[in-house]
Protein backbone atom coordinates (compact mmCIF):
# COMPACT_ATOMS: atom_id res chain seq x y z
CA UNK A 1 0.00 0.00 0.00
CA UNK A 2 2.67 2.66 0.96
CA UNK A 3 4.30 2.25 -2.33
CA UNK A 4 1.47 2.82 -4.70
CA UNK A 5 0.21 5.81 -2.10
CA UNK A 6 4.18 7.16 -2.95
CA UNK A 7 3.55 6.58 -6.52
CA UNK A 8 0.22 7.97 -5.94
CA UNK A 9 1.55 11.22 -4.67
CA UNK A 10 4.38 11.75 -7.60
CA UNK A 11 3.27 15.46 -8.20
CA UNK A 12 4.46 15.31 -11.74
CA UNK A 13 3.19 12.13 -13.15
CA UNK A 14 3.55 13.06 -16.84
CA UNK A 15 7.36 14.56 -17.40
CA UNK A 16 6.66 14.95 -20.87
CA UNK A 17 3.46 17.27 -20.37
CA UNK A 18 5.24 20.16 -18.76
CA UNK A 19 7.90 20.98 -21.12
CA UNK A 20 8.94 23.58 -23.12
CA UNK A 21 10.87 21.91 -26.22
CA UNK A 22 11.63 25.59 -27.52
CA UNK A 23 13.26 26.51 -24.48
CA UNK A 24 15.12 23.12 -23.93
CA UNK A 25 16.89 23.09 -27.50
CA UNK A 26 17.63 26.90 -27.07
CA UNK A 27 19.36 26.08 -23.78
CA UNK A 28 20.82 23.36 -25.62
CA UNK A 29 22.14 25.52 -27.97
CA UNK A 30 23.79 27.66 -24.96
CA UNK A 31 25.44 25.02 -23.42
CA UNK A 32 27.09 24.05 -26.39
CA UNK A 33 28.96 27.37 -26.54
CA UNK A 34 30.18 27.61 -23.01
CA UNK A 35 33.72 26.16 -22.24
CA UNK A 36 34.31 22.78 -20.90
CA UNK A 37 36.71 22.18 -18.44
CA UNK A 38 39.97 20.38 -19.17
CA UNK A 39 42.23 18.00 -17.16
CA UNK A 40 46.28 19.45 -16.47
CA UNK A 41 46.16 17.07 -13.32
CA UNK A 42 50.03 16.46 -12.69
CA UNK A 43 51.11 19.54 -12.05
CA UNK A 44 48.38 20.83 -10.00
CA UNK A 45 49.22 21.41 -6.24
CA UNK A 46 46.33 20.89 -4.22
CA UNK A 47 46.05 24.86 -2.77
CA UNK A 48 45.57 25.71 -6.67
CA UNK A 49 42.11 24.28 -5.59
CA UNK A 50 40.43 27.81 -4.09
CA UNK A 51 41.82 29.92 -7.36
CA UNK A 52 40.52 27.38 -9.86
CA UNK A 53 36.78 27.31 -7.94
CA UNK A 54 37.13 30.90 -8.32
CA UNK A 55 37.44 31.55 -11.85
CA UNK A 56 35.29 29.30 -12.84
CA UNK A 57 32.80 30.75 -10.48
CA UNK A 58 29.63 29.03 -10.65
CA UNK A 59 27.30 27.77 -7.88
CA UNK A 60 26.37 24.67 -8.98
CA UNK A 61 29.78 23.32 -10.05
CA UNK A 62 30.90 24.08 -6.59
CA UNK A 63 27.61 22.67 -5.13
CA UNK A 64 29.03 19.62 -6.94
CA UNK A 65 32.65 19.76 -6.09
CA UNK A 66 31.86 19.74 -2.49
CA UNK A 67 29.04 17.10 -2.05
CA UNK A 68 29.52 14.54 -5.05
CA UNK A 69 32.95 14.35 -6.86
CA UNK A 70 35.21 16.28 -4.28
CA UNK A 71 38.08 12.92 -3.89
CA UNK A 72 37.43 12.14 -7.75
CA UNK A 73 37.90 16.46 -9.43
CA UNK A 74 40.85 15.85 -11.51
CA UNK A 75 42.89 19.04 -10.00
CA UNK A 76 42.72 17.28 -6.67
CA UNK A 77 44.59 14.09 -7.54
CA UNK A 78 47.76 15.87 -6.68
CA UNK A 79 50.81 13.65 -7.48
CA UNK A 80 50.01 9.78 -7.78
CA UNK A 81 48.39 8.40 -10.60
CA UNK A 82 46.58 5.83 -8.55
CA UNK A 83 45.68 5.74 -4.84
CA UNK A 84 47.99 3.65 -2.56
CA UNK A 85 46.39 0.41 -1.39
CA UNK A 86 47.72 -2.06 1.09
CA UNK A 87 49.06 -5.00 -0.11
CA UNK A 88 47.11 -8.12 -0.39
CA UNK A 89 47.12 -11.08 1.87
CA UNK A 90 49.10 -14.06 0.44
CA UNK A 91 46.39 -16.51 -0.58
CA UNK A 92 44.02 -14.21 -0.69
CA UNK A 93 43.06 -14.59 -4.17
CA UNK A 94 42.81 -18.28 -3.98
CA UNK A 95 40.72 -19.68 -6.79
CA UNK A 96 39.42 -21.74 -3.39
CA UNK A 97 36.62 -23.94 -3.22
CA UNK A 98 33.48 -23.66 -3.03
CA UNK A 99 30.44 -25.20 -1.86
CA UNK A 100 30.71 -28.59 0.03
CA UNK A 101 34.19 -28.16 1.53
CA UNK A 102 34.05 -24.57 2.75
CA UNK A 103 30.46 -26.15 4.24
CA UNK A 104 32.39 -28.10 6.26
CA UNK A 105 35.22 -26.13 7.09
CA UNK A 106 32.81 -23.67 8.30
CA UNK A 107 30.76 -26.32 10.48
CA UNK A 108 33.27 -27.44 11.88
CA UNK A 109 34.65 -24.36 12.97
CA UNK A 110 30.79 -23.85 14.06
CA UNK A 111 31.53 -26.65 16.26
CA UNK A 112 34.74 -24.99 17.82
CA UNK A 113 32.72 -21.81 18.66
CA UNK A 114 30.25 -23.31 20.58
CA UNK A 115 33.04 -25.14 22.59
CA UNK A 116 35.24 -22.20 22.96
CA UNK A 117 35.35 -20.53 26.52
CA UNK A 118 35.31 -17.04 24.94
CA UNK A 119 33.11 -15.11 25.64
CA UNK A 120 30.76 -12.34 23.93
CA UNK A 121 30.52 -8.83 25.07
CA UNK A 122 29.12 -5.53 23.43
CA UNK A 123 32.18 -2.95 21.85
CA UNK A 124 34.70 -3.38 19.33
CA UNK A 125 38.49 -2.21 18.72
CA UNK A 126 39.70 -2.54 15.29
CA UNK A 127 41.74 -0.76 12.82
CA UNK A 128 40.01 -0.25 9.44
CA UNK A 129 40.64 1.36 6.12
CA UNK A 130 38.92 1.93 2.94
CA UNK A 131 39.77 3.49 0.03
CA UNK A 132 36.44 5.48 -0.63
CA UNK A 133 36.68 7.39 2.68
CA UNK A 134 39.80 7.84 4.28
CA UNK A 135 39.51 12.03 4.51
CA UNK A 136 41.71 14.05 6.33
CA UNK A 137 40.91 17.21 7.24
CA UNK A 138 38.87 17.82 4.29
CA UNK A 139 40.72 16.40 2.28
CA UNK A 140 41.37 12.73 0.53
CA UNK A 141 44.58 10.96 1.69
CA UNK A 142 45.49 8.97 -1.18
CA UNK A 143 49.41 8.57 -1.10
CA UNK A 144 49.52 6.70 1.71
CA UNK A 145 46.99 3.85 3.54
CA UNK A 146 46.72 5.17 7.38
CA UNK A 147 44.12 3.08 9.08
CA UNK A 148 41.61 4.31 11.93
CA UNK A 149 42.08 3.11 15.37
CA UNK A 150 38.52 2.50 16.91
CA UNK A 151 37.43 2.09 20.05
CA UNK A 152 33.73 1.54 20.97
CA UNK A 153 32.92 1.47 24.58
CA UNK A 154 29.41 0.41 25.91
CA UNK A 155 28.94 1.37 29.19
CA UNK A 156 26.85 -0.26 32.10
CA UNK A 157 24.53 2.06 31.53
CA UNK A 158 23.97 1.34 27.63
CA UNK A 159 25.68 4.47 26.71
CA UNK A 160 28.30 4.19 23.84
CA UNK A 161 31.82 5.94 23.50
CA UNK A 162 33.19 5.96 19.77
CA UNK A 163 36.71 7.14 19.67
CA UNK A 164 38.58 7.17 16.16
CA UNK A 165 42.46 7.65 16.35
CA UNK A 166 44.50 7.68 13.02
CA UNK A 167 47.04 4.90 13.31
CA UNK A 168 50.48 4.42 11.74
CA UNK A 169 50.25 4.26 8.01
CA UNK A 170 51.21 0.73 6.43
CA UNK A 171 51.54 1.14 2.29
CA UNK A 172 52.19 4.22 0.21
CA UNK A 173 54.42 7.67 0.68
CA UNK A 174 54.40 7.06 4.80
CA UNK A 175 56.43 10.13 4.47
CA UNK A 176 53.54 12.18 2.69
CA UNK A 177 52.81 15.58 4.18
CA UNK A 178 48.90 14.99 3.71
CA UNK A 179 48.81 12.31 5.74
CA UNK A 180 47.62 12.78 9.57
CA UNK A 181 49.66 12.04 12.62
CA UNK A 182 49.37 8.61 14.39
CA UNK A 183 47.10 8.97 17.46
CA UNK A 184 45.28 12.79 16.20
CA UNK A 185 42.00 11.54 16.81
CA UNK A 186 39.50 11.81 13.71
CA UNK A 187 36.66 11.49 15.98
CA UNK A 188 35.33 11.26 19.65
CA UNK A 189 31.61 10.55 20.10
CA UNK A 190 28.95 9.99 22.94
CA UNK A 191 25.44 8.74 22.66
CA UNK A 192 23.27 8.01 25.73
CA UNK A 193 21.68 4.56 25.25
CA UNK A 194 18.82 5.76 23.59
CA UNK A 195 20.05 7.33 21.25
CA UNK A 196 23.29 5.46 20.43
CA UNK A 197 23.41 4.40 16.43
CA UNK A 198 23.04 0.61 17.06
CA UNK A 199 22.77 -1.43 14.27
CA UNK A 200 22.02 -4.93 15.72
CA UNK A 201 20.20 -5.64 19.07
CA UNK A 202 22.06 -6.35 22.05
CA UNK A 203 20.64 -10.11 22.57
CA UNK A 204 21.57 -12.27 19.80
CA UNK A 205 19.89 -15.14 18.28
CA UNK A 206 22.15 -18.29 18.61
CA UNK A 207 20.19 -19.79 15.85
CA UNK A 208 21.06 -19.34 12.15
CA UNK A 209 17.58 -18.47 11.04
CA UNK A 210 17.00 -16.09 14.09
CA UNK A 211 20.54 -14.54 13.60
CA UNK A 212 19.58 -13.95 10.00
CA UNK A 213 16.77 -12.38 10.90
CA UNK A 214 18.49 -9.50 12.90
CA UNK A 215 20.88 -9.45 10.51
CA UNK A 216 18.29 -8.79 7.57
CA UNK A 217 16.85 -6.10 9.56
CA UNK A 218 19.32 -3.41 8.35
CA UNK A 219 21.19 -5.97 5.50
CA UNK A 220 19.31 -7.05 2.41
CA UNK A 221 20.76 -10.32 2.15
CA UNK A 222 17.71 -11.82 0.68
CA UNK A 223 18.43 -9.25 -2.30
CA UNK A 224 21.80 -8.76 -2.37
CA UNK A 225 23.37 -12.05 -1.89
CA UNK A 226 26.09 -13.84 0.46
CA UNK A 227 28.40 -10.55 -0.29
CA UNK A 228 25.98 -8.60 1.86
CA UNK A 229 25.77 -11.42 4.43
CA UNK A 230 29.53 -10.75 4.58
CA UNK A 231 29.18 -7.11 4.86
CA UNK A 232 26.74 -7.69 7.57
CA UNK A 233 28.75 -10.04 10.05
CA UNK A 234 31.70 -7.54 9.27
CA UNK A 235 29.10 -4.20 10.76
CA UNK A 236 28.05 -6.77 13.45
CA UNK A 237 31.56 -7.14 14.76
CA UNK A 238 32.45 -3.40 14.59
CA UNK A 239 29.76 -3.32 17.15
CA UNK A 240 30.24 -6.53 19.13
CA UNK A 241 32.01 -9.81 19.87
CA UNK A 242 28.59 -12.03 19.41
CA UNK A 243 28.95 -14.91 21.93
CA UNK A 244 29.34 -18.46 21.25
CA UNK A 245 26.15 -19.42 20.60
CA UNK A 246 25.62 -16.70 17.89
CA UNK A 247 29.41 -16.86 16.39
CA UNK A 248 28.23 -20.69 15.77
CA UNK A 249 24.92 -19.49 13.81
CA UNK A 250 26.96 -17.36 11.95
CA UNK A 251 29.12 -19.64 10.70
CA UNK A 252 26.26 -22.13 10.07
CA UNK A 253 24.54 -19.13 7.74
CA UNK A 254 27.53 -18.89 6.03
CA UNK A 255 28.19 -22.73 5.41
CA UNK A 256 24.61 -22.78 4.41
CA UNK A 257 25.27 -20.46 1.69
CA UNK A 258 26.26 -22.44 -1.12
CA UNK A 259 28.61 -19.72 -2.66
CA UNK A 260 31.42 -19.58 -0.07
CA UNK A 261 35.02 -20.07 -1.09
CA UNK A 262 37.61 -21.81 1.14
CA UNK A 263 40.84 -20.13 1.56
CA UNK A 264 42.56 -22.48 3.28
CA UNK A 265 45.29 -20.93 6.21
CA UNK A 266 45.32 -16.91 6.14
CA UNK A 267 47.42 -14.64 7.79
CA UNK A 268 45.65 -11.57 8.92
CA UNK A 269 47.33 -7.87 8.93
CA UNK A 270 47.87 -8.18 12.52
CA UNK A 271 50.10 -11.29 11.86
CA UNK A 272 47.34 -13.87 13.32
CA UNK A 273 47.04 -16.98 11.69
CA UNK A 274 43.17 -17.64 11.14
CA UNK A 275 41.13 -19.79 8.08
CA UNK A 276 40.33 -17.79 5.28
CA UNK A 277 36.83 -17.63 3.49
CA UNK A 278 35.65 -15.55 0.17
CA UNK A 279 33.13 -14.60 -1.58
CA UNK A 280 32.96 -13.29 -5.11
CA UNK A 281 30.74 -10.99 -6.54
CA UNK A 282 29.84 -7.89 -8.44
CA UNK A 283 26.86 -6.28 -6.69
CA UNK A 284 28.51 -3.05 -5.98
CA UNK A 285 29.19 -2.97 -9.77
CA UNK A 286 32.85 -3.98 -10.11
CA UNK A 287 33.86 -7.45 -9.00
CA UNK A 288 34.83 -7.83 -5.97
CA UNK A 289 36.09 -10.53 -3.49
CA UNK A 290 34.82 -10.68 -0.11
CA UNK A 291 37.52 -12.25 2.49
CA UNK A 292 36.75 -13.13 6.16
CA UNK A 293 39.67 -14.60 8.43
CA UNK A 294 38.42 -16.73 11.25
CA UNK A 295 40.37 -18.17 14.65
CA UNK A 296 40.10 -21.63 14.58
CA UNK A 297 39.58 -21.97 17.91
CA UNK A 298 37.04 -19.65 19.02
CA UNK A 299 35.42 -19.16 15.63
CA UNK A 300 35.73 -15.23 16.33
CA UNK A 301 35.89 -13.13 13.16
CA UNK A 302 39.61 -11.63 13.04
CA UNK A 303 39.68 -9.78 9.88
CA UNK A 304 37.88 -8.69 6.93
CA UNK A 305 38.01 -7.61 3.98
CA UNK A 306 37.29 -6.36 -0.07
CA UNK A 307 39.37 -7.12 -3.18
CA UNK A 308 38.54 -5.65 -6.72
CA UNK A 309 39.68 -8.35 -8.78
CA UNK A 310 38.95 -7.48 -12.33
CA UNK A 311 38.55 -3.82 -12.80
CA UNK A 312 38.33 -0.20 -11.00
CA UNK A 313 35.97 1.32 -12.80
CA UNK A 314 36.50 4.81 -11.64
CA UNK A 315 39.02 4.52 -9.13
CA UNK A 316 42.10 4.84 -9.27
CA UNK A 317 43.43 1.87 -8.00
CA UNK A 318 45.70 -0.92 -9.63
CA UNK A 319 43.64 -4.23 -9.77
CA UNK A 320 44.12 -6.72 -8.14
CA UNK A 321 43.68 -4.21 -5.20
CA UNK A 322 42.33 -4.26 -1.46
CA UNK A 323 39.87 -1.49 -1.49
CA UNK A 324 38.85 -2.12 2.30
CA UNK A 325 39.95 -4.04 5.61
CA UNK A 326 39.02 -4.33 9.40
CA UNK A 327 41.00 -6.23 11.60
CA UNK A 328 39.38 -6.95 14.84
CA UNK A 329 41.27 -6.70 18.13
CA UNK B 1 44.30 24.55 -16.00
CA UNK B 2 42.86 24.46 -20.08
CA UNK B 3 39.72 25.84 -20.96
CA UNK B 4 38.21 24.18 -23.92
CA UNK B 5 35.76 26.35 -25.78
CA UNK B 6 32.87 24.15 -26.47
CA UNK B 7 34.63 21.37 -27.25
CA UNK B 8 35.07 19.15 -30.39
CA UNK B 9 32.29 17.82 -32.48
CA UNK B 10 32.30 13.90 -31.36
CA UNK B 11 32.31 16.04 -27.51
CA UNK B 12 28.94 17.56 -28.82
CA UNK B 13 27.54 15.13 -30.12
CA UNK B 14 28.11 12.90 -27.43
CA UNK B 15 26.69 15.59 -24.97
CA UNK B 16 23.37 15.79 -27.68
CA UNK B 17 22.80 12.34 -27.00
CA UNK B 18 22.97 13.08 -23.43
CA UNK B 19 21.02 15.87 -23.42
CA UNK B 20 18.11 14.53 -25.57
CA UNK B 21 18.05 11.33 -23.61
CA UNK B 22 17.44 12.65 -20.07
CA UNK B 23 15.69 16.16 -20.20
CA UNK B 24 12.78 14.93 -19.44
CA UNK B 25 13.34 13.11 -16.49
CA UNK B 26 15.62 15.64 -15.24
CA UNK B 27 13.16 18.02 -15.75
CA UNK B 28 10.65 15.95 -13.94
CA UNK B 29 13.25 15.52 -11.14
CA UNK B 30 13.79 19.22 -10.51
CA UNK B 31 9.78 20.15 -11.05
CA UNK B 32 9.08 17.42 -8.44
CA UNK B 33 11.63 19.43 -6.11
CA UNK B 34 11.38 22.88 -6.47
CA UNK B 35 7.72 23.26 -7.74
CA UNK B 36 7.99 26.29 -9.44
CA UNK B 37 7.64 25.74 -13.14
CA UNK B 38 9.95 29.25 -13.83
CA UNK B 39 12.80 27.90 -11.98
CA UNK B 40 13.06 24.61 -12.87
CA UNK B 41 13.83 25.76 -16.49
CA UNK B 42 16.81 27.65 -15.66
CA UNK B 43 17.66 24.62 -13.06
CA UNK B 44 17.58 21.95 -15.50
CA UNK B 45 19.92 24.08 -18.02
CA UNK B 46 21.86 24.25 -14.76
CA UNK B 47 22.48 20.58 -14.27
CA UNK B 48 22.81 20.11 -17.53
CA UNK B 49 25.84 22.94 -17.70
CA UNK B 50 27.67 21.26 -15.14
CA UNK B 51 27.08 17.74 -16.97
CA UNK B 52 28.36 19.16 -19.84
CA UNK B 53 31.52 20.61 -18.22
CA UNK B 54 31.65 17.24 -16.81
CA UNK B 55 31.66 15.35 -19.70
CA UNK B 56 34.50 13.61 -19.54
CA UNK B 57 32.98 12.32 -15.75
CA UNK B 58 30.29 10.83 -17.37
CA UNK B 59 29.58 7.04 -16.96
CA UNK B 60 28.38 5.12 -19.79
CA UNK B 61 25.51 3.72 -19.67
CA UNK B 62 24.85 7.69 -17.79
CA UNK B 63 22.56 5.46 -15.42
CA UNK B 64 21.89 7.45 -12.45
CA UNK B 65 24.40 9.59 -12.13
CA UNK B 66 22.89 12.91 -14.15
CA UNK B 67 20.24 12.67 -10.52
CA UNK B 68 22.88 13.17 -8.60
CA UNK B 69 24.21 16.26 -10.05
CA UNK B 70 20.65 17.29 -10.27
CA UNK B 71 20.26 16.76 -6.72
CA UNK B 72 23.16 18.60 -5.77
CA UNK B 73 22.12 21.90 -8.33
CA UNK B 74 18.49 21.59 -6.66
CA UNK B 75 20.13 21.55 -2.91
CA UNK B 76 21.99 24.77 -4.14
CA UNK B 77 19.06 26.79 -5.33
CA UNK B 78 18.04 26.41 -1.35
CA UNK B 79 14.47 26.82 -3.01
CA UNK B 80 13.65 22.42 -2.46
CA UNK B 81 11.15 22.25 0.10
CA UNK B 82 9.72 19.28 2.12
CA UNK B 83 6.26 18.98 0.39
CA UNK B 84 3.72 19.73 1.96
CA UNK B 85 1.64 16.57 2.68
CA UNK B 86 -1.54 18.08 2.17
CA UNK B 87 -0.68 19.52 -1.10
CA UNK B 88 0.54 16.61 -2.37
CA UNK B 89 -2.87 14.76 -1.16
CA UNK B 90 -4.91 17.46 -2.78
CA UNK B 91 -2.75 17.16 -6.54
CA UNK B 92 -3.02 13.32 -6.47
CA UNK B 93 -6.93 13.51 -6.13
CA UNK B 94 -7.24 15.82 -8.57
CA UNK B 95 -5.13 13.73 -10.63
CA UNK B 96 -7.42 10.83 -9.75
CA UNK B 97 -10.55 12.83 -10.85
CA UNK B 98 -8.60 13.47 -14.34
CA UNK B 99 -7.90 9.55 -14.77
CA UNK B 100 -10.57 7.82 -12.85
CA UNK B 101 -9.30 4.34 -14.26
CA UNK B 102 -5.44 4.91 -11.87
CA UNK B 103 -5.81 2.51 -9.04
CA UNK B 104 -6.34 4.14 -6.38
CA UNK B 105 -5.20 4.23 -2.56
CA UNK B 106 -7.83 5.66 -0.25
CA UNK B 107 -7.81 8.99 0.67
CA UNK B 108 -6.73 8.34 3.94
CA UNK B 109 -4.08 6.37 3.50
CA UNK B 110 -2.41 8.84 1.38
CA UNK B 111 -2.90 11.40 3.79
CA UNK B 112 -0.79 8.89 6.25
CA UNK B 113 1.85 8.36 3.87
CA UNK B 114 2.16 11.96 3.02
CA UNK B 115 2.54 12.68 6.23
CA UNK B 116 4.62 10.43 7.05
CA UNK B 117 6.96 11.63 4.72
CA UNK B 118 7.44 14.57 5.41
CA UNK B 119 8.46 13.59 9.05
CA UNK B 120 11.55 11.55 7.22
CA UNK B 121 14.95 13.01 6.90
CA UNK B 122 15.66 14.38 3.84
CA UNK B 123 18.55 11.13 2.82
CA UNK B 124 15.35 9.14 3.80
CA UNK B 125 12.90 10.78 1.73
CA UNK B 126 14.97 11.42 -1.62
CA UNK B 127 16.00 7.86 -1.38
CA UNK B 128 12.18 6.71 -1.51
CA UNK B 129 11.01 9.20 -3.98
CA UNK B 130 14.25 8.32 -6.17
CA UNK B 131 12.93 5.05 -6.36
CA UNK B 132 9.11 5.84 -5.97
CA UNK B 133 8.65 9.30 -8.25
CA UNK B 134 11.90 8.91 -10.80
CA UNK B 135 11.64 5.06 -11.17
CA UNK B 136 15.06 4.29 -10.48
CA UNK B 137 16.19 0.97 -10.06
CA UNK B 138 18.82 -0.04 -6.83
CA UNK B 139 21.93 0.77 -9.12
CA UNK B 140 21.22 4.15 -10.66
CA UNK B 141 19.80 4.77 -7.31
CA UNK B 142 23.63 3.90 -5.96
CA UNK B 143 25.18 6.13 -9.07
CA UNK B 144 22.78 9.09 -7.90
CA UNK B 145 23.65 8.57 -4.17
CA UNK B 146 27.18 7.99 -5.21
CA UNK B 147 27.58 5.09 -2.74
CA UNK B 148 27.67 1.10 -3.71
CA UNK B 149 24.89 -0.94 -4.81
CA UNK B 150 25.01 -2.60 -1.71
CA UNK B 151 25.09 0.53 0.87
CA UNK B 152 21.88 1.76 -1.21
CA UNK B 153 20.51 -1.64 -0.69
CA UNK B 154 20.54 -1.44 2.60
CA UNK B 155 19.79 2.83 2.95
CA UNK B 156 16.58 1.62 0.41
CA UNK B 157 15.69 -0.77 2.71
CA UNK B 158 15.93 0.99 6.59
CA UNK B 159 14.63 4.06 4.74
CA UNK B 160 11.64 1.71 3.91
CA UNK B 161 11.61 0.19 7.82
CA UNK B 162 11.54 3.95 9.08
CA UNK B 163 8.96 5.63 6.23
CA UNK B 164 6.52 2.17 7.96
CA UNK B 165 6.91 3.08 11.33
CA UNK B 166 6.43 7.00 10.65
CA UNK B 167 2.76 5.81 8.22
CA UNK B 168 2.34 3.78 11.82
CA UNK B 169 2.81 6.64 13.58
CA UNK B 170 0.79 8.94 11.60
CA UNK B 171 -1.74 6.65 11.39
CA UNK B 172 -1.90 6.68 15.72
CA UNK B 173 -1.84 10.11 15.59
CA UNK B 174 -4.83 11.11 13.41
CA UNK B 175 -6.80 8.43 15.50
CA UNK B 176 -6.21 10.79 18.51
CA UNK B 177 -6.57 13.91 17.29
CA UNK B 178 -9.73 15.37 16.82
CA UNK B 179 -8.41 18.08 14.58
CA UNK B 180 -8.43 17.48 10.62
CA UNK B 181 -7.00 20.89 9.65
CA UNK B 182 -4.64 21.49 7.56
CA UNK B 183 -2.50 23.49 9.50
CA UNK B 184 -2.51 20.34 12.16
CA UNK B 185 -1.51 17.57 10.35
CA UNK B 186 1.26 19.30 9.39
CA UNK B 187 2.44 20.49 12.40
CA UNK B 188 1.90 17.53 14.21
CA UNK B 189 4.07 15.34 12.49
CA UNK B 190 7.11 17.95 12.09
CA UNK B 191 6.75 19.02 15.32
CA UNK B 192 7.71 15.01 16.45
CA UNK B 193 10.23 15.37 18.91
CA UNK B 194 13.72 13.59 18.31
CA UNK B 195 12.97 10.58 21.18
CA UNK B 196 10.18 10.41 19.02
CA UNK B 197 11.57 10.14 15.69
CA UNK B 198 14.25 7.89 17.22
CA UNK B 199 13.96 5.26 13.95
CA UNK B 200 15.55 8.30 11.90
CA UNK B 201 18.11 9.34 14.35
CA UNK B 202 20.97 9.53 11.95
CA UNK B 203 23.17 6.47 12.21
CA UNK B 204 26.90 6.15 11.91
CA UNK B 205 27.68 2.97 10.45
CA UNK B 206 31.29 1.73 8.71
CA UNK B 207 30.16 -0.78 6.02
CA UNK B 208 32.84 -2.75 4.85
CA UNK B 209 35.22 -0.69 5.85
CA UNK B 210 33.95 2.43 6.19
CA UNK B 211 35.81 4.72 8.58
Amino acid sequence: MIEQALKELNPVKEPLAGLDAERAAADLERILTLPRETVAPARRPHHAHGRRLAVIGIASVIAVALVVGLPLLPWRTAAPAFAATPPLLTGELATGVAGAPAAAELNRLAVAAERSSARGRLGSRFATWDLTTRVHGGEPVRSAVVPLEVSLDVAADGAWRRVAAYGRPVAGDVNAAEIPRPGEIESDETYPRSQAPRIFPERLAGDPAGLREQLAAAHPIDDLGTAELVVALTDLAREQTPGPRSRAAALRLLAEAGDVRQLGPLTDRLGRSGRGFAVDSDLTGLPTRYVLIVDPQTGRLLASEQVLTERAGRLAVEVPAVISYVVFR
Amino acid sequence: MGMATGGDASDQQRFALIYQSNYAPIHAYVARRLRDRGLTDDVTAEVFTVAWRRLDDIPSPIGGWLFGVARNVVMATNRATVPDPLDLVEEALAAREADPSARAVDRSELERVAEALATLSDSDRELLLLMAWEGLPLAQLAEALECSVAAAGVRLHRARQRLRRAVDHAGATRRGSTSTSRSSGTTSSRGRSAADRGASLPVRRERGGRS
